[in-house]
């Protein structure tokens, strides 16, 4: 299931406030600011700072 | 309310808490309403929602409100996914929510177990829209132990909740005002101190003139 557009429009990077985008294919929470990536687990947004991973460069 | 308890202790559940009935679950659901009729507008957050009792009814009784839930441990997040709750995996402290985006929010005996009461009040300032409420609920945790001597339930009478301190108007209304709030109600229920079980703060964010 994807998220849902209204959740995505107040969802920020807890770590920066950034902008997320939600990539479908990968099934991950974006921060199109400080490129963290957050995971959906079972359908919930796991928004932790720690949970995340930080995409690579280029 | 984590499910977790202090050193050595068996966990309790919430839910299994509420399955019990009787009196407990009658003060629990009086709590709740007591808390629910202080909300106002239409995007509400149940901060620290833990097993989704709470985050429940108010889906329930607000189906036109959009309304999240909020918990850092997976195990309740597990459980409210379980029941079709909206709730989201995020720390109090760090909100992964905009600035202003709702108009109500519940913290409901949540702070009494905060290491970081401040940045986490703040945090909520920050997503509480002016002119929106924040919602404190906080137990007595001396009279919750009388009262469940009473009630003769022995095993929640000595259960360590690992409250780390017992909050008071007084002390809550100072933290609230150093965190921008202003304080519009407080309330002991479900008597006047001494017979004081919970108390509830309603905070407000102020609108900028």
């Amino acid at each position: 299931m994807p998220i849902k557009k209204e959740l995505l429009d107040i969802l920020v990077c807890p770590a920066c406030h950034g902008d997320i985008h939600y990539d479908e294919a990968k099934n991950t929470l974006n921060c199109v600011k400080c490129r963290r990536r957050y995971p959906v687990k079972d359908d919930i947004p796991v928004m932790l700072v720690e949970e995340a991973t930080v995409a690579e460069e280029g | 309310m984590p499910v977790t308890g202090g050193k050595g202790v068996v966990e309790l559940s919430q839910r299994g808490q509420y399955a019990l009935g009787g009196i407990g679950r009658q003060y629990w659901d009086f709590r709740d309403n007591a808390t629910l009729g202080y909300i106002t507008g239409r995007r509400i957050l149940d901060a620290g929602c833990g097993e989704g009792i709470t985050l429940g009814r108010l889906v329930e009784r607000f189906p036109d409100k959009k309304i999240m839930g909020v918990d850092v441990d997976p195990k309740n997040i597990s459980i409210c996914k379980h029941h079709g709750l909206p709730v989201l995996n995020a720390h109090l402290q760090a909100l992964p929510l905009m600035d202003e985006a709702f108009d109500s929010i519940i913290l409901m005996e949540v702070i009494e177990h905060l290491e970081t009461p401040r940045k986490i009040l703040k945090e909520l300032f920050r997503v509480l829209a002016p002119g929106g409420r924040l919602i404190i609920v906080f137990p007595n945790d001396m009279g919750m132990m009388m009262a469940r001597l009473v009630c003769l339930r022995w095993r929640e009478a000595f259960f360590d909740p690992c409250h780390l301190r017992q909050w008071g108007f007084r002390t809550l209304s100072k933290l609230l005002y150093e965190c921008g709030f202003s304080v519009a109600h407080t309330r002991s229920i479900p008597l006047f101190i001494p017979f004081m079980l919970h108390g509830i703060i309603v905070a407000e964010r102020k609108k900028v003139s």
